[in-house]
């Protein structure tokens, strides 16, 4: 019996700590999905100094969201993340814009991606 | 290369903690449930050890689930007798009053040569030994034999004979056990008096066992 209790914590605190990294994760995914959005419309209208600062934006946001994710999603769609991030500044700088939003667009897939398999979806359960 | 043997450690100290937790009994025979949740949690502590992408964390939480769960479940199956039964099924008796029940065998998978086996391990070369087999939830064979078959004991002699406690460990390889010496009820320096009388010192008993009635047994050590 004594035993009973220890275990009933855990499970409460291993339910809480999953609530709590989905809700890191539906933050990241909204902030990041409205800040690429923004970033494409900036892009697709000519403005890429202030897309390049966006993605500046981005990219900081993601260092920051990323050391927390790396404790508990696996580490390949992370790098990924950072991958492309990395890009986008500089495709805007330097006036590529068909890359730019080729890439904007695949980042945003990514991040979409990365919220929905960390619902508890059935079809992330199957 | 230390990432992968730091991350070992951590797992390797997360699993004798959860066996810990899940008590003696994990150890021992194992009920169905229990076999499942150990092959399961060595199995899960293996992926974050042999890949170094997969968070820590996803090698923990789910060891951490199935010790809790298989505490829980314990906790619920002694409470209930009907949970008891659906967890981890029945005993069955599959030999009773000497016949085989065969029926009750074909029932559980067992073949002759599995029941021989079984009885061979409980010492039982004759099957006409044998009064009752219980076949147990952890697949084990409990028998009882026939009266005629069973040793003597001071019980069936019509022998009365005095009740003796167990002996306990007292000095092992040349240290006192302090556990030992409170099972017998005894000093330190009763010790010391027992071991001046048998012409020793601690640092020569390599085991010294010993009874609360003081009946006790020396091995030296060997130089």
């Amino acid at each position: 019996m004594k035993r009973l209790y220890p275990a009933i914590i855990l499970i409460v605190l291993i339910l809480g700590l999953s609530v709590f990294t989905q809700l890191q994760c539906r933050r990241f995914y909204q902030e990041g999905t409205q800040l690429l959005s923004e970033l494409m419309q900036q892009a697709k209208s000519g403005h890429l100094e202030e897309a390049a600062a966006l993605a500046g934006q981005f990219y900081d946001h993601w260092d920051q969201t990323k050391n927390a994710m790396v404790w508990y999603i696996r580490h390949e769609p992370l790098e990924r993340i950072t991958d492309i991030s990395s890009r986008l500044m500089y495709l805007a700088i330097y006036d590529d814009r068909a890359q730019l939003l080729a890439q904007t667009n695949e980042l945003m897939v990514c991040v979409r991606e990365l919220y929905d398999n960390e619902l508890p979806l059935l079809r992330n359960l199957v | 290369m230390l990432i992968s043997f730091l991350r070992t450690l951590i797992l390797y100290s997360v699993v004798i903690c959860g066996m810990r937790i899940m008590g003696k009994r994990q150890l021992g025979q194992l009920q169905p449930s229990e076999l499942v949740v150990t092959i399961l949690i060595s199995n899960i502590a293996t992926l974050p050890i042999e890949n170094s992408d997969v968070p820590l964390i996803l090698g923990i939480i789910p060891i951490l689930t199935l010790m809790s769960f298989e505490v829980i479940l314990s906790v619920l199956t002694l409470k209930s007798v009907r949970l008891r039964r659906l967890i981890w099924g029945g005993t069955r008796v599959i030999i009773k009053d000497g016949r085989i029940d065969q029926k009750a065998l074909a029932g559980l998978r067992y073949s002759v040569d599995d029941l021989m086996e079984q009885l061979r391990q409980n010492e039982i070369f004759d099957l006409r030994q044998v009064e009752y087999a219980v076949a147990e939830t952890t697949g084990q064979l409990s028998i009882c034999k026939k009266a005629l078959f069973e040793p003597i004991t001071p019980k069936t002699a019509g022998m009365t004979v005095a009740p003796s406690a167990p002996p306990a460990i007292i000095i092992s390889d040349r240290k006192t056990v302090q556990q030992g010496l409170s099972y017998c009820k005894m000093q330190e320096d009763e010790l010391q008096k027992i071991l001046q009388k048998e012409g020793y010192r601690p640092e020569d008993i390599f085991l010294m066992t010993c009874t609360p009635d003081r009946d006790y047994y020396i091995v030296p050590v060997e130089h």
